[in-house]
């Protein structure tokens, strides 16, 4: 099988982390949120990937090729027009002729199974398209709403603003014949080809029940984070990481090369410690909390359910709590996150909505890539910080 | 459902690996097992009742032997699991082998025809006809090939056949509508089956065949046509390799068997209405409860909470009161029954001993007994006087899931057609409970699609509780009761069922802050309902409202479980998958395997 990746996409609401530069590129858990599509569709058996890309992709696509080049044939094309149609478009002769083609949507994070499991199930199938769905909980109004009758797909709804009797996200992943590819020339939007498709063939529903995030906005970095988190079964350290005998590791932790804690640091799982990443000393590292390669946390800081960028620096004596901090961020020592915001404020896809039973969702503050934030500085809930941007 | 397989080797003998195959296909059914092989230009055949792994034995399916066979494994419809109704089945010279699963629907008047015409029937079977009516075309036809084309047109239902045919030993023949059907491309031998499994271990290059389409396979060609269009199918584009293993296959895709009879239940709920809507036995059913003086119902476990459901249904739609009693406790009715009386029996294996035992005493006593089971001619209904069946399939997973649900719709019609023969409902009225059963199936859809998303999340917070009450009024109590069951079962949480007015009378004692307390929103009694969730809610507990958006009691909840909006008498079908569903994803949120619940059977063959 042939599989399309999309992975540019820039701007939007991810721009405070992204600036120039497509968001699939930022990390998770020591990957690329492309790596998630391109390693499930390499576990699948995909050997053939056009990857579509645009903005400032150059060092995405020297790295990629550099990478994959020994277990697939990869290409690298740059998106002509705008959206994921144009997108499509530009992909649409490199998947001409016959054979089923995966096309997967670049922005999302989940594990292998999610890619093996859908292709596997097209494979055993007789129909001639799939889509990949997974039940979600909070927030249907964000996504592609599918409706199902016998494991068939009968509908989709993009971005419902009435109810609709399913609770059925699109994956970002479906198996289409390439005149699909047509139908997305002739149509007016993706959304109306993936109508059409539904009306004139049998489309299957696979439903994904593991863990599953479409990174749209940056709170759905944090989302993601706790549930890949809450898949670690058991800790693993790397020989090559620094940690004397002070620290304390309770819980699943992963610490990759080279990372470096200091005495007394303690971190509770589960948790990620990228490579090269550093601890300072009497540092707190709470649960859910993921520093990607090179990011620094500093000597006293607590840092909570966040996500750190690579490179992200936060300085001595800072609280840190249910926050994204973005690559090369830079925050001075004492600066505070403040984190209880009511219900109705919380970004529609957070699951705690579902429990209203706390009336009130935690969040922090998204502290854009390459910005700094002064000494001192106590950070509302919910705060955005640009891209770039000095806070004075 | 029952299972097919057809092998096509170069050289060599296949009946091994048509065995290997069947024992794979087991799942398809288990009441009997046949095979036919062709040597030389002579088709012979083996087969006969029983467990596969039995019949091989008993009939010498090893003493076969040949590169071109077939072979089925049968759960049974029409005729009883007997060594003459096992499939193949042959026309009357005996050149001609039939093996198929689905249900021939105009068999009936094929077998007329062709009596007329002087074939000899041997057994009760819908599939025999189709030996037959290819024989009849034979004579008819220049060619086999044009013979089975025109036969396969002739017949309505659903099928998947495979076929041997002496004149022409290398090939097997075979056809598709409405049931599976799978080619698998193999070196030296190619492969027919009703599933993937069957020959996954011999190659992963497989053709999915679509409906109406039909053809032959040999050790070294396969050719696909649509029968009804004579289009040829372009057979290299359509090959895929399959990347399962042989469980995930088994579970089509789904991490477990419970999810994936959960998802089935729509289907299962489709087949059991069209099985049971031309049905003779469901008439003389009713009959036999619209003439009883008193009427009992007896079942263990989740057939027992579908016993309660008819109990509801014949109290409101034919207005006689039934007494339903927990098989095991069958003692307490010696010497009760009598001759006017009426029992129903529910049991999902027609297996479960203490419903057995509960059957033999009102026999004893010269009560009538009605069994419904899942399970065609199981030791529960041989031994009624009439027995119904529901159409769930085969059922894996130890806790019952798509069988309460088809049971369900069984007894709705049941207690309908009752109160219909009593004259308690109008044609009409009855027309209309007909209509609303039609649409059990998408009911348990959009509750399976409407809950799934907000279940798996709150299954996240469940799972760290120990203690749950799930309650409700009229016909929830049941279904509540069955939520309960399947949660203790899988999740291993403590979880009862109480109707919700009888709560104060004692199980409130026990809430807390923070105790889960699930309520049924059933139509009828929203109002009472309303007044037990402020008492709960007034001492701190975490109401959990499953069902249709109802303001008035999601304004006191906490939390809310989707159901669609349901007509009367049919909440079972929008209010059971959500508590299936809670009690799988908590299960799994735990770490447990949920398919196999420790210190549980799925059949209880013990007192």
């Amino acid at each position: 099988m042939r599989a399309v990746v999309l992975a540019g996409g820039t701007g939007g609401r991810m721009e405070p982390l992204t600036g120039p530069r497509p968001k699939t590129w930022l990390k998770m858990l020591g990957k690329r949120l492309v790596e998630y599509a391109l390693e499930g569709l390499v576990e699948a058996g995909v050997r053939n990937i056009v990857v579509v890309v645009d903005g400032d992709y150059s060092e995405m696509a020297s790295d990629l090729t550099s990478r994959y080049r020994e277990l697939v044939d990869l290409r690298i094309v740059e998106q002509k027009a705008p959206g994921i149609k144009g997108a499509l478009l530009s992909a649409r002769r490199y998947v001409a002729g016959s054979g089923p083609v995966a096309l997967a949507y670049g922005d999302i994070v989940a594990p292998p199974g999610f890619y093996t499991g859908s292709i596997a199930a097209y494979n055993a199938s007789s129909s001639e398209a799939l889509m990949a769905l997974t039940p979600v909980a909070s927030g249907l109004q964000t996504y592609g709403v599918v409706m199902v009758e016998d494991r068939r797909i009968t509908s989709i709804h993009e971005k419902p603003t009435e109810r609709v009797e399913s609770t059925y996200a699109y994956g970002g992943l479906m198996v289409v014949p390439p005149a699909f590819f047509d139908m997305v020339k002739d149509q007016g939007s993706v959304a109306s080809a993936m109508r059409t498709l539904i009306q004139k063939m049998d489309v299957d529903a696979y439903i994904w029940s593991g863990p599953w995030y479409d990174i749209d906005e940056p709170w759905d970095l944090l989302r993601a984070a706790v549930g890949m988190l809450d898949t670690l079964a058991e800790t693993r350290i790397s020989s090559s990481a620094k940690i004397p005998e002070t620290v304390t590791l309770e819980g699943p932790v992963i610490v990759e090369d080279e990372a470096m804690i200091d005495h007394g640091a303690v971190i509770k799982g589960p948790a990620y410690i990228g490579r090269k990443a550093f601890v300072g000393m009497n540092a707190f590292i709470r649960p859910y909390t993921t520093l990607e390669n090179g990011a620094i946390v500093g000597s006293h800081t607590e840092v909570k359910r966040s996500v750190l960028q690579p490179r992200a620096y936060v300085a001595s004596f800072c609280y840190i709590t249910d926050t994204v901090v973005g690559e090369e961020a830079s925050v001075s020592p004492y600066v505070l996150t403040l984190n209880v915001v009511p219900l109705v404020k919380a970004p529609p896809r957070f699951e705690d909505l579902v429990l209203g039973a706390s009336k009130r969702v935690k969040l922090g503050s998204i502290i854009g890539s390459r910005s700094k934030v002064p000494p001192r500085t106590v950070l509302q809930p919910g705060t955005v910080v640009r891209y770039g941007e000095i806070l004075s | 459902m029952c299972g097919i397989i057809g092998v096509a080797a170069q050289k060599g003998n296949v009946v091994p690996l048509i065995i290997g195959g069947l024992k794979r296909l087991e799942y398809r059914g288990y009441d009997s097992a046949g095979i036919a092989v062709v040597s030389g230009s002579t088709v012979s055949v083996r087969k006969g009742a029983g467990k596969i792994e039995h019949v091989v034995v008993a009939k010498g399916f090893e003493e076969l032997n040949g590169s071109t066979g077939i072979g089925h494994t049968r759960w049974a419809t029409h005729g009883a699991p007997n060594d003459i109704n096992a499939h193949p089945h042959t026309d009357c010279t005996g050149s001609i082998a039939v093996v198929h699963n689905g249900i021939i629907k105009n068999y009936a008047e094929l077998k007329e025809e062709l009596v007329a015409r002087g074939h000899r029937f041997s057994s009760e079977t819908d599939t025999e006809v189709i030996a037959h009516l290819i024989e009849e075309e034979l004579r008819r036809q220049g060619s086999f090939r044009h013979a089975f084309q025109e036969a396969v047109k002739r017949l309505e239902g659903s099928f998947a056949i495979a076929v041997l045919y002496s004149g022409e030993p290398d090939r097997i023949y075979f056809a598709k509508k409405d049931s599976p059907l799978v080619v698998g491309l193999g070196r030296g031998a190619n492969f027919l089956a009703s599933d993937i499994p069957a020959f996954l271990e011999h190659t992963r290059r497989v053709i999915v065949l679509r409906d109406g389409e039909a053809g032959w396979i040999t050790s070294q060609e396969v050719h696909i046509e649509n029968v009804y269009t004579g289009e040829s199918v372009d057979v290299p584009g359509r090959v895929r390799t399959i990347s399962w293993s042989p469980s995930m296959a088994a579970k089509g895709g789904y991490p477990h068997f419970m999810l994936k009879e959960i998802h089935e239940q729509p289907r299962a709920l489709r087949d059991t209405f069209y099985g049971l809507s031309s049905d003779e036995s469901l008439a003389k059913a009713a009959e036999l409860l619209a003439g009883a003086e008193r009427i009992y119902v007896t079942a263990a476990g989740t057939s027992f909470h579908a016993g309660l459901l008819f109990d509801y249904y014949m109290l409101r739609l034919a207005g006689r009161t039934v007494r339903a009693f927990i098989a095991s406790e069958y003692e307490w009715f010696k010497g009760v029954p009598g001759r006017g009386d009426v029992l129903l029996a529910i049991s999902q294996s027609g297996e479960t001993m203490d419903t057995l035992k509960a059957v033999r005493l009102f026999k004893e006593h010269g009560a009538r007994v009605i069994a419904l089971s899942n399970v065609y001619e199981s030791a529960i209904p041989r031994e009624s006087g009439i027995a119904i069946y529901t159409r769930a399939g085969p059922e894996i997973g130890v806790a019952a899931s798509k069988t309460f649900l088809t049971q369900a719709l069984a007894l709705l019609l049941l207690a309908g057609h009752a109160a219909r023969i009593s004259g308690r409902i109008t044609r009409d009225e009855m027309a209309e409970i007909m209509s609303a059963a039609s649409k059990a199936n998408r009911l348990a859809q959009r509750a399976i699609s409407v809950s799934e998303g907000v279940v798996r999340t709150v299954a996240k917070w469940f799972s760290k509780k120990g203690n749950a009450y799930i309650l409700s009024r009229g016909i929830g109590v049941p279904i509540a009761m069955e939520g309960a069951l399947k949660v203790k079962e899988i999740s291993y949480i403590h979880a009862e069922a109480y109707p919700a007015g009888e709560s104060k009378h004692g199980p409130i004692a026990l809430i807390e802050p923070g105790f889960p307390v699930f309520f049924l929103l059933v139509d009828q009694h929203l109002k009472e309902l309303k007044g037990n969730v402020m008492e709960m809610k007034a001492r701190g507990a975490t109401v959990v409202a499953v069902g249709p958006p109802r303001s008035e009691i999601l304004s006191e909840s906490d939390i809310h479980i989707p159901a669609p909006e349901a007509p009367p008498l049919l909440e079972p079908f929008t209010l059971t998958p959500p508590l299936q569903l809670l009690a799988y994803y908590t299960a799994v949120s735990l770490g447990y395997n949920p398919d196999k619940p420790r210190n549980l059977a799925k059949t209880v063959t013990v007192e």
